[in-house]
């Protein structure tokens, strides 16, 4: 079984959350902040695929991290697979990050997606998902070592975060 | 220690916009800025060391201040990436020092602030670098770890994440005790660890990568 990752701002899904919304959303219901996370574009949602040992987390969010404009926490859940499978048409696709490895074999996306799956989706993640953290310094530390290793396309790394981070 | 009580030990210095021929009309860039103000021979008029009062900030300020988190309200933040906001706030702290952070702190203070609009204002006090407005920031941080919100409450363990300075431990270690929210508890940890552990995990430190300061962000 592996996981599929997204990106997420790990507050919106605290439970806690939901009782400081105008005194407090009904019952179970999930704050609709959480879409902010879930962007979809042309019906897709990008998604990256960490093996069930965990053993390339740590690549996949230099990959994503390096394409923001400064080096900040990585705020991340992870969802089966399966779940996420079940909901939508989800395939293997190129992805648009610095890491052409991770493009290649990690990227997925769930496609022709609807506004009902898409609440599926949240729903499940809300549930099931188990949000993360890789703090600043780690991330700005995993950045140096991908690009010692050459894991990572300099000329493709956010200029932004190049100038920040002087690399 | 409560805000009323640490915010005696900064000195809060009336920036340039309100002294006469005060500069901050000018369209100057935050360099020239910084280096007129680090080299004047005239130090600001200090207002006092207990301040809080808004009854002198700038119209000017207090406008602007108000704008960008009014603007804020129904903007989408990311962590990483930069907004109107973040570079309104950027801003308004280069520009005008601790006068800009006092504002700020103030708007935060407001129920009417979004506790998201908040939290975001926290991350990026952490994040900027600016050696002049370091303390008052802390102050804001620090203060912001006991804000009723458990939104605030996360943007200010981020901000001080990204801040990045030992000196905070005592006030996250009070924190930690009575923090309610297990999620906050891991993240306060997390933090704790990092400043216990500033090493741990390091790559290349200055000496070997002399272009990069090691936690730097916005520097001058």
């Amino acid at each position: 079984m592996s996981y599929l990752l997204r990106r997420i701002r790990k507050s919106r899904w605290d439970p806690a959350y939901r009782n400081e919304i105008n005194g407090g959303l009904p019952g179970e219901a999930i704050p609709s902040d959480c879409l902010a996370d879930l962007n979809t574009s042309y019906c897709k949602l990008s998604l990256w695929q960490v093996h069930d040992d965990r053993s390339n987390l740590e690549v996949i969010a230099v990959a994503v991290a390096t394409t923001r404009d400064v080096a900040a926490n990585f705020e991340y859940t992870l969802i089966d697979h399966a779940r996420v499978a079940a909901i939508g048409n989800l395939k293997q696709s190129e992805g648009g990050s610095p890491n052409i490895q991770a493009n290649n074999d990690w990227h997925w996306d769930l496609s022709g997606l609807s506004a009902q799956q898409l609440g599926e989706l949240v729903a499940v993640m809300y549930e099931f998902g188990s949000p993360m953290r890789i703090i600043r310094r780690d991330v700005e530390n995993l950045i140096r070592e991908a690009l010692q290793r050459r894991e990572i396309d300099r000329s493709l790394v956010n200029g932004k975060l190049r100038a920040h981070m002087g690399l | 220690m409560t805000s009323s009580t640490a915010i005696k030990h900064f000195p809060i210095k009336r920036p340039p916009s309100q002294l006469a021929g005060g500069r901050t009309s000018q369209p100057l860039k935050y360099v020239t800025f910084r280096v007129t103000v680090a080299t004047s021979q005239n130090e600001p008029e200090l207002v006092a060391e207990s301040a809080t009062s808004r009854s002198k900030v700038s119209p000017t300020l207090e406008a602007k201040v108000a704008q960008i988190f009014s603007a804020a309200r129904y903007e989408i933040f990311e962590d990483g990436m930069e907004s109107e906001f973040s570079r309104g706030l950027i801003d308004i702290v280069l520009r005008h020092g601790q006068a800009g952070v006092l504002e700020i702190a103030a708007v935060l203070k407001q129920p009417t602030t979004p506790s998201p609009v908040a939290a975001e204002a926290l991350r990026w006090l952490g994040w900027i670098r600016d050696p002049s407005t370091h303390a008052i920031r802390q102050w804001v941080l620090c203060d912001s770890l006991t804000a009723h919100s458990l939104i605030v409450r996360d943007g200010a363990i981020v901000g001080l994440t990204y801040f990045n300075d030992p000196s905070t431990r005592s006030y996250i270690v009070s924190a930690r005790a009575s923090e309610a929210s297990e999620a906050l508890q891991i993240d306060l940890d997390q933090l704790l660890d990092q400043l216990d552990f500033p090493e741990k995990g390091y790559v290349l430190s200055p000496q070997e990568n002399p272009k990069i300061q090691v936690g730097s962000g916005i520097s001058q």
